[in-house]
């Protein structure tokens, strides 16, 4: 039992180590798979439980983690109470440049860009959310909607973007995340991009894009002139669905424009001038084949006829 | 390094590597998911690597966890036609059986009431790793934490995780 239980617990901390892609003592970690044949079955089975236990929980629909600046409060100074305390702020100043994440939001039909500290600069569609951190001005995190980055390039210190539960890390670029709806698209229009470096490996060039969907990611060939056309007010798909083209149409315009099943997976190539639909989006019906109805308090696309 | 470096370093090591995927039990497969490796690096053009050898550890070690999750999806799926209808069978449904739906939300509820007992943070830090996906050591630094104590959390959540699963299959 005690030998069951020791196994245990070095599989235990075997799986936690592993699993951070920093984890470099892997002659260690072999060794120990080699000690016994038991290790092996044990590391799998456990990463496994776990794995089905983590796909259980729900996602929670909270914010995640923003650490809050602490509020500084200036105690009334009395004499030489100052220099005795200096050595005590002096380890508080520390602790503060740790990470300083902040949420940079827009809502559906709005668009804002953010200048970085660096130089780099980010274009933010609609419906829109990003994580990104005053300490840091090289990560920043896409939660929804869509997100051009223009990367001031730096080797020793690449700028990285997560999304989706993946790391795109910029060698030298300009670049198109979305994510909506559980999938990830990616769209380079200049230099290039690791996706998953470590794991999947991945480098995108310049007129290359990524479709990530349901974990797998697909190559995929791009207009490079129109990677992050939106920021014009133009829509741009090779091949897309309905779904997809109503999801952009209502963050870009600010309404709630669904397809309907019927049309839903239909396929559209072609450009689509967003400023004048915002008036009006029924405007958009004879260029997607479709008919656009108010129903409700939204807009569907359904079939014409 | 570029991808012919990784190639230069796949070689040099090949022995090691091929031990590496037997130890993880890989069998009389080990050749052929060697190859697999091999094919991986080829295709997948990639950027600078600091440490090679790391990352195609990582690589066979990503390579076996993902075979014996196909393994044992299989084998569950197995199991569960087998019970549902008194025999086995090639024809396999993928939609989730009322069963498999019951199972699914007793063991979230379980994972919840796990998560809530390590505490919050640890169960904040299990969230954004396992859920969110988010790297270690990004964590660490969100939290503004070390990564030894976001491993040492990782271990209280996991264990508690684990240790429901084990009572819930036990029962």
């Amino acid at each position: 039992m005690a030998e069951h239980d020791d196994i245990d617990a070095q599989t235990l901390d075997w799986v936690v180590r592993t699993g951070s892609d920093a984890f470099d003592d892997w002659p260690a970690f072999h060794a120990w798979l080699e000690a016994d044949p038991r290790h092996a079955a044990a590391y799998h089975a456990m990463s496994a439980d776990i794995e089905e236990m983590a796909a259980s929980v729900p996602a929670e629909s909270v914010a995640p983690v923003v650490v809050p600046m602490p509020k500084r409060r200036w105690p009334v100074w009395t004499g030489g109470a100052i220099a005795a305390s200096l050595a005590f702020f002096v380890g508080y100043e520390a602790m503060e440049t740790r990470a300083h994440p902040y949420a940079v939001e827009t809502a559906a039909g709005a668009m804002r860009t953010v200048q970085l500290a660096d130089g780099s600069s980010i274009a933010m569609g609609g419906a829109t959310r990003l994580m990104l951190d005053r300490d840091d001005p090289r990560i920043a995190t896409l939660e929804r909607g869509e997100a051009m980055f223009v990367v001031r390039h730096d080797d020793r210190d690449p700028f990285e973007v997560s999304v989706g539960g993946a790391r795109l890390v910029d060698v030298g670029t300009a670049f198109d995340v979305k994510h909506v709806r559980g999938e990830t698209r990616v769209a380079v229009s200049e230099g290039a991009v690791d996706y998953n470096p470590g794991r999947d490996g991945i480098r995108l060039v310049k007129g290359q894009g990524l479709l990530v969907r349901d974990g797998k990611p697909t190559v995929t060939a791009v207009d490079v002139a129109s990677v992050g056309s939106w920021r014009d007010s133009v829509l741009a798909y090779e091949g897309a669905t309905l779904a997809e083209v109503a999801d952009d149409l209502s963050r870009a315009l600010g309404i709630d424009l669904r397809a309907d099943p019927t049309v839903a997976k239909r396929p559209f190539s072609g450009s689509i001038a967003t400023a004048k639909l915002a008036s009006d989006p029924r405007l958009a019906g004879p260029l997607l084949g479709v008919a656009i109805r108010k129903r409700g308090g939204h807009w569907v696309m359904s079939s014409r006829s | 390094m570029d991808s012919s470096g990784l190639e230069a370093v796949f070689l040099a090591n090949r022995d090691t590597l091929l031990r590496f995927l037997r130890s993880l039990g890989a069998g009389d497969a080990a050749e052929d998911l060697l190859h697999e490796l091999w094919m991986r690096i080829q295709t997948a053009p990639t950027g600078p690597i600091a440490s090679p050898l790391s990352y195609l550890y990582r690589m066979a070690n990503n390579l076996m966890l993902d075979r014996h999750r196909a393994v044992r999806q299989a084998e569950k799926r197995d199991r569960e036609w087998t019970e549902a209808t008194g025999g086995p069978s090639l024809d396999r449904s993928e939609e989730p059986s009322a069963e498999r739906v019951v199972i699914a939300r007793e063991q979230a509820a379980l994972a919840e009431t796990a998560l809530q007992s390590v505490g919050d943070r640890a169960a904040r830090i299990f969230r954004r790793h396992r859920i969110d996906g988010i790297e270690q050591r990004t964590v660490a630094a969100e939290f503004g934490v070390s990564l030894s104590t976001v491993e040492g959390d990782l271990r209280k959540a996991y264990r508690a995780i684990i240790d429901a699963k084990r009572r819930y299959d036990e029962a």
